[in-house]
């Protein structure tokens, strides 16, 4: 019998929540804080990419924090995690949240070494 | 006035200058010019009423039963006009004149009206300028209106109708002495009694009263109203008080806030020194200011970007698996052509064999070497076979599923510059961010070279000093807006105070409304009794002359003039005729004519056009001997041989007449007209229409239009 994939919850550690917070300008303290994006799925979205960029997955810890995600096609990126989802039988958001969280770590360390949050697009994955 | 020459210049007929003596030695008050018509008899009426009065109306004319008063003739221009026709359409100057001398009461009289063209041709009245001299006995020579007037107060223009009596117009005098009193004579008559006057005499009084009634009753109004205005004008007053107390209270606010200020001023000269850097700080803060909302909207730019920089990350890893899907794809597409192309050659290999018959299809001989053919075939379709098994064989993907997957991705591609256009936002965020950083690196300096203390005093004073010009400011508007109110209040006040003046009626002005009426009445009372007066007048006077000239005594004995000048005949019973003849008539109306000629008082000759037309044999002489009485008013008659001749008029009248003349063209003349002569032993030339006097030897030119006038020899004497 053939596994069938599901949509599943997004979910973020704490810290990566945290991470993601800070970088939403209606939560930054000052105006010249790096916050480049407005909504959360945004935050999610860069993290996502970059960490499947990385190639990297991380495992969101239990009892982490899920992400109010109304509006969010999942199928749309069955495409690049359908092999996973099958072989692991996990769900969609399952994986990419894995991705995502990968993606937070090395985004907090590149904040944390003066980088721009923005500039990681620039960068090759193995200079990350 | 006794007229003496008329000189005529281009005017009718009369080509060039003709001079009409009117002097003589004769007492006879006669004066005739005989002529076929259309020779210039009522030119010669016509240029006196041109050099009088400077225009002549053409003859009324009746339309299907309705009168249409004459146009008046034209100088120049189309149709039947003053100037004389070789004169307006030969000559080089346009021109035409007539002269009047006159002996009058005050000397000699020169009237001189002149007609010339201001253009090279002038083809309306438009362009043709007119004077007028007028010279009386020594007084200087007077032109324009002047002329006009002075002619006015020998000859006034509204008894012109009485002197220049139309015979063909005789109907309409009667007319208007039949009508009633709205269109008859009654301004005519009131013109020959001098009446006018009196008239506008009465009506300016009656205007005056009215002016005066009106002062008094606007000034019964404004007593009334001035009881009103005064007690208005206290309360205005009291207003006005308030008003001016309001605003002097805030012009001392005003006064209290500059001296404030100027205090303020004085303290900041004690901070002098540092000024320029709290003003640098504050010029700082406007550019913070500036910077971060700059910042603000990089940041917005910036994060419309970022929405799709996840993209741009994810294709990175995407792109090649992309490709990947892509070329699988285009391999899945060829495999499935070679399989389906290899079954078809299989299914073709294998029905050729089975087909196969032995015999050439195109000749029907057998095939040679058919076994050797057939191993051949067979051996392909082995071939193909396995071509068929290695393809199935392949695990290719199928195409759809290919399609979908290549699809999906696609929808995850950005598109070609969003990487570089995140980086730009991004670059451009940040040099914002520097921007504002350095600025703030700047208001850190300064601020550090002023102690707390000195900051907190140079800017307190200038906030202090903001706020007093802004109350400046305020207060000044609040004491211009209180002076507008306290001048509104005067005029107000002013104006009430205006309407308590005056509201006294005058006892003068009662009293000469009183003496105004009395005088209305003494006028009407006085134009009644004259008119009367001048009715009976006239009725005595029209009844004489109608019975000197009335060839039927017995039947028509006077006439009746009653109060509105409406005439009737009366017959021996002294009752109105009901149908007089109207030969009567005629002579009716040349009667009352006549009469109010003599009760007008106005000593002028008279112009009489076409005397006999209406008239019979037996009136017409009593006409001219009524009219030609001796030392009369000169008298002149403008007839044609229909109505007098030439020689029965000298037969019957020769005593009566001073002067006669006789209008004609050559060609009217049989006999010969040189001055002297008279003989009729002609020569008629008819080929070139020329006669000559065998007599004298003078030889006049048939078809000539030189106007011929000819003086009459009376008694031996031209």
């Amino acid at each position: 019998m053939t596994y069938e994939i599901k949509d599943g919850t997004l979910y973020l550690s704490k810290d990566s929540h945290a991470l993601a917070g800070r970088l939403l300008p209606k939560n930054s303290q000052n105006i010249d804080d790096d916050a480049p994006f407005e909504t959360l799925i945004d935050v999610f979205m860069f993290a996502f990419a970059l960490g499947y960029k990385l190639g990297k997955r991380n495992q969101v810890p239990p009892n982490s924090p899920d992400l109010t995600s109304r509006g969010f096609k999942r199928d749309l990126y069955l495409q690049l995690v359908k092999d996973e989802c099958l072989l692991e039988e996990r769900t969609i958001a399952y994986i990419m949240s894995e991705y995502a969280e990968a993606g937070c770590l090395h985004l907090a360390t590149a904040i944390s070494n003066g980088e721009s949050v923005l500039s990681v697009i620039t960068k090759h994955p193995d200079s990350l | 006035m006794k007229l003496q020459h008329l000189v005529l210049h281009n005017i009718g007929p009369f080509y060039g200058r003709y001079n009409i003596d009117f002097t003589s030695a004769s007492d006879g008050s006669g004066y005739a010019f005989f002529a076929e018509n259309n020779r210039g008899k009522t030119s010669i009426y016509n240029a006196m009423r041109w050099c009088l009065f400077g225009k002549v109306e053409e003859r009324a004319k009746t339309v299907e039963g309705r009168r249409y008063k004459g146009a008046t003739k034209a100088i120049v221009g189309d149709g039947k006009i003053l100037m004389n026709d070789v004169a307006y359409e030969s000559d080089d100057v346009q021109e035409m004149s007539v002269i009047l001398f006159a002996q009058g009461n005050r000397g000699t009289i020169q009237v001189t009206r002149a007609a010339k063209s201001m253009t090279k041709f002038a083809r309306s009245d438009d362009e043709i300028e007119v004077s007028l001299n007028v010279k009386i006995g020594d007084a200087p020579l007077l032109d324009g209106r002047k002329a006009q007037e002075a002619i006015e107060s020998f000859f006034p223009t509204d008894l012109a109708r009485f002197f220049f009596i139309d015979g063909e117009s005789l109907e309409e005098y009667t007319e208007m002495m039949q009508a009633s009193s709205q269109s008859g004579l009654k301004d005519e008559v009131n013109a020959v009694l001098g009446i006018p006057a009196l008239v506008r005499g009465d009506e300016d009084l009656t205007r005056l009263r009215r002016t005066l009634k009106s002062k008094i009753d606007s000034t019964t109004k404004a007593a009334k109203q001035s009881t009103k205005a005064r007690d208005d004008a206290l309360a205005q007053k009291r207003i006005l008080n308030e008003k001016m107390v309001a605003s002097d209270a805030i012009k001392k606010k005003l006064d209290a806030v500059l001296g404030k200020l100027e205090q303020t001023k004085k303290e900041m000269e004690t901070h002098a020194e540092l000024a320029p850097i709290v003003e640098e700080i504050r010029s700082l803060d406007t550019q913070i200011e500036l910077k971060k909302a700059n910042l603000l909207e990089s940041a917005k730019d910036r994060a419309s970007e970022a929405k799709i920089a996840w993209k741009v990350m994810l294709w990175d890893r995407c792109e090649t698996v992309h490709d990947d899907l892509v070329s699988s794809q285009e391999l899945a597409s060829t495999a499935e052509a070679t399989r389906k192309s290899t079954i078809q050659s299989i299914e073709d290999l294998e029905r050729d064999l089975a087909d196969m018959s032995g015999l050439c299809d195109a000749c029907g001989q057998p095939l040679p070497d058919l076994e050797k053919y057939k191993k051949k075939k067979k051996q392909e379709l082995v071939q193909r076979t396995a071509v068929l098994e290695k393809l199935d064989a392949q695990a290719y993907a199928s195409h759809d599923e290919l399609a979908i997957k290549v699809g999906d991705l696609k929808k995850l591609r950005p598109l070609d510059d969003s990487r570089t256009r995140i980086i730009a936002a991004d670059e451009k965020w940040k040099r914002m961010k520097n921007d504002l950083e350095s600025l703030h690196e700047q208001h850190r300096h300064l601020n550090s070279k002023l102690t707390e203390g000195m900051k907190e005093d140079i800017v307190e004073l200038g906030e202090r000093k903001g706020r007093q010009e802004a109350m400046i400011q305020r207060r000044q508007n609040e004491w211009k807006s209180a002076r507008a109110e306290v001048e509104l209040a005067e005029l107000e006040l002013n104006r009430l105070q205006r309407l308590t003046i005056g509201g006294e009626v005058s006892s003068e002005d009662h009293k000469l409304d009183n003496l105004i009426g009395k005088l209305i009445v003494t006028v009407k009372d006085t134009l009644l009794s004259y008119r009367e007066s001048a009715r009976k007048k006239v009725e005595l006077l029209a009844s004489e002359t109608f019975r000197k000239m009335n060839n039927a005594p017995e039947v028509y004995t006077d006439i009746r003039v009653d109060k509105d000048f409406k005439t009737t005949i009366l017959n021996s019973k002294g009752r109105p005729s009901r149908d007089p003849s109207s030969g009567a008539v005629s002579i009716m109306t040349m009667s009352v004519i006549d009469a109010l000629r003599q009760v007008s008082g106005l000593d002028a000759p008279v112009f009489f056009d076409t005397p006999g037309r209406s008239l019979d044999e037996q009136h017409k002489e009593k006409l001219l001997e009524h009219f030609w009485a001796p030392d009369g008013q000169q008298f002149l008659i403008f007839a044609h041989s229909g109505e007098f001749t030439v020689e029965e008029t000298l037969e019957n009248f020769s005593g009566k007449i001073a002067r006669a003349y006789t209008i004609s063209l050559p060609g009217d003349h049989k006999t010969c007209y040189k001055e002297g002569c008279g003989s009729d032993d002609v020569l008629h030339d008819a080929y070139d229409k020329k006669n000559t006097c065998n007599s004298c030897g003078f030889v006049w030119d048939l078809t000539s239009q030189n106007t011929l006038l000819l003086p009459v020899n009376i008694n031996g004497v031209v």
